[in-house]
């Protein structure tokens, strides 16, 4: 990269304004996008597999058997309903279920922490190249403020507001050119007879320029 | 016996008899009404279907919703809800089996999940449970005649394709899977699927031969000094699903000149003998308790039946007798009187009687069937004014049905 900037952190009040409020924001849609999931997905998977729902799913397997058995008039081999099975079974179901539940949160708390530093660190890569500009105009419009006009507004390639310091940096040019006309003019002025009164005040002027 | 005395003999009798009556409609009225309750309370408002059992988790049965349409007219009707409310109710669910569930050739999934309509625990395309849905809408077609319901139901018929369900065969197949094609059941015997055949032959669109209907065995069964066309479960509810529906009174097989309703009667007098005449071993008979159906025991949902297939532990259903009271009504009423003073509390819930219970085992059934509790419904109600079957027998694919293959009993 031509032109390379050392420092990423340039206006450290500024940058971080401009990265922590979308991240704060992200985090926010990420814990509601989080809540909803766990409450809608997980929360039905875990009552399709509790005891209650074991117990009534298995009896209704069984009693579609029975019927059919008996439309058919075949016999059919059912076991009974045990409600201890049903809630054994739930409770062996419920802990594989705690496991990928644990594991997928586990990983969903990854990715998002993952992707919010992402954001975070392109946050300071994005904003420097607004507040890396920014700051050079401060420290040139500083320069000029106190009559130096020889400032340089030029700024990188991939930084962002190059029209406004393209402008700043014509306005100055023209600035400097006004600067020597008038210096001209006044040595012009001076060649000619003057009273004292007018002396002062091209002098006065000269010290300005 | 002095006049004076032979007359307060008289009016004792006759305001027992009053009483009694009285007693009984009061009990009748309950009945009714809390075995509607199951479909009123249990249908679900988003697509209109109700479950198979009042369960928790139970899934839904189309024929469960079949007796829940029939129940919502006669709810309406009775002025239990408004004819409004239960327009309402009928037109969603016929629009979620016009437009939402799966079918094939017109033929539903006998389950279905309660909230998404969606077949479960790959359970098959059922051809009875959908004429028995269609009994059921046929039932709300004409008491909303001249509506939209009567249209939706009309689409709904006309889309079935009947002689698909022959395949290729001449008689009826139970059902298909698409994981292994069609069943190799078919209903060939006397059995509930009767309303099957009826619907299938009075079909306008996609019927199948009149010549079907004497294709199924009509194997007689001898038990005692009666005799009858039997099913060989021998359980009761194969004689009351389709007389549900059709009113069998007053006309006879061409076939063979049965009475199925007088056929009906002698099957519920024979279930009543065949535990009157066990009552020595078994503690629920003793007590007066019969009717063998298909219920709910204590070790599982098994087809109890009378003679011929005899398979019975003691365990009776209370259905078995509601069902029956549209054929012997003095016989059942009483022995429903009978449930309910000795066992209230047993065997009488939210919903009406429970589904079975076994005094051998001191076991009592904590849930209603959808079907069982209907038929109970249906049958008073028949028993009483005629609803179900004055509603039913006025649509045209049933007069189709009757004229081809019934004649009028002398």
């Amino acid at each position: 990269m031509k032109n390379p900037r050392k420092r990423y952190i340039v206006d450290k009040k500024f940058q971080l304004k401009y990265v922590l409020y979308p991240t704060i924001i992200l985090i926010f849609v990420a814990i509601i996008i989080c809540g909803i999931v766990y409450l809608t997905t997980w929360f039905s998977v875990i009552k399709e597999f509790s005891d209650v729902k074991l117990h009534q799913d298995l009896t209704t397997i069984v009693r579609m058997r029975e019927y059919e058995g008996v439309r058919t008039r075949t016999v059919v081999e059912t076991i009974p309903i045990l409600k201890e099975e049903a809630k054994m079974l739930s409770k062996h179901q419920l802990k594989v279920i705690d496991k990928i539940l644990v594991k997928t949160n586990t990983r969903v708390v990854l990715v998002v922490a993952s992707i919010l530093i992402a954001i975070f660190i392109f946050g300071i890569f994005i904003t420097h190249r607004i507040a890396g500009p920014l700051f050079r105009i401060s420290r040139e419009l500083d320069k000029i403020i106190n009559g130096d006009l020889n400032v340089n507004f030029n700024i990188r390639k991939k930084d962002e507001l190059k029209t406004l310091s393209g402008k700043l940096q014509i306005l100055v040019e023209k600035l400097k050119s006004e600067k020597q006309s008038l210096k001209k003019y006044i040595e012009e002025i001076k060649t000619t007879q003057l009273s004292d009164n007018q002396k002062k005040i091209i002098e006065k002027i000269e010290n300005q320029l | 016996m002095t006049k004076l005395k032979k007359l307060l003999f008289l009016i004792f009798v006759f305001a027992n008899v009053v009483f009694s009556q009285k007693d009984y409609d009061w009990l009748l009225d309950k009945v009714e009404k809390d075995s509607f309750m199951y479909f009123w309370e249990l249908y679900d408002d988003k697509l209109g279907l109700i479950p198979d059992s009042s369960r928790e988790g139970s899934p839904c049965s189309i024929a469960a919703v079949g007796f829940g349409l029939t129940a919502f007219c006669i709810g309406a009707e009775r002025g239990w809800v408004e004819k409004n409310q239960a327009y309402l109710r009928i037109y969603k669910t016929l629009k979620t089996f016009l437009y939402k569930l799966e079918h094939k050739n017109g033929f539903f999934y006998h389950f279905l999940d309660m909230k998404t309509g969606e077949r479960v625990w790959e359970n098959e395309i059922s051809t009875i449970d959908t004429a028995l849905f269609l009994a059921g809408a046929i039932v709300a077609s004409e008491y909303f005649k001249g509506t939209n319901i009567e249209e939706m139901v009309k689409k709904i018929y006309d889309r079935i394709n009947w002689l698909w369900a022959l395949n290729d065969k001449d008689v009826l197949c139970m059902g298909w899977k698409p994981e292994t094609g069609f069943l190799p059941y078919y209903w060939d015997t006397y059995s509930e699927g009767i309303i099957l055949y009826a619907l299938a032959i009075g079909a306008e669109k996609n019927s199948i031969p009149k010549e079907c209907w004497y294709k199924w065995k009509r194997k007689k069964c001898r038990y005692g000094e009666y005799e009858f066309v039997a099913c060989p479960t021998g359980s009761l509810f194969t004689y009351q699903f389709s007389h549900a529906y059709i009113d069998f009174k007053n006309i006879v097989d061409k076939y063979d000149g049965t009475n199925y309703f007088e056929n009906s009667k002698i099957a519920t007098l024979v279930n009543k003998i065949f535990c009157e005449k066990r009552k020595h071993k078994y503690k629920t008979y003793a007590e007066g308790f019969w009717g063998l159906s298909a219920c709910i025991g204590p070790y599982g949902y098994k087809g109890y039946g009378s003679s011929p297939g005899a398979l019975h532990d003691g365990t009776v259903a209370p259905s078995a007798v509601g069902g029956s009271v549209m054929f012997l009504p003095e016989v059942c009423i009483s022995t429903l009187k009978s449930m309910y003073d000795k066992l209230e509390y047993k065997v009488y819930g939210k919903y009406g009687f429970v589904n079975g219970f076994n005094l051998d085992y001191d076991w009592f059934a904590d849930e209603f069937l959808g079907i069982d509790t209907g038929i109970i419904l249906l049958s008073i109600e028949n028993y009483r004014s005629g609803f179900v079957w004055r509603y039913f027998m006025n649509y045209p694919a049933v007069k189709k049905f009757v004229n081809l293959l019934f004649e009028t009993k002398d």
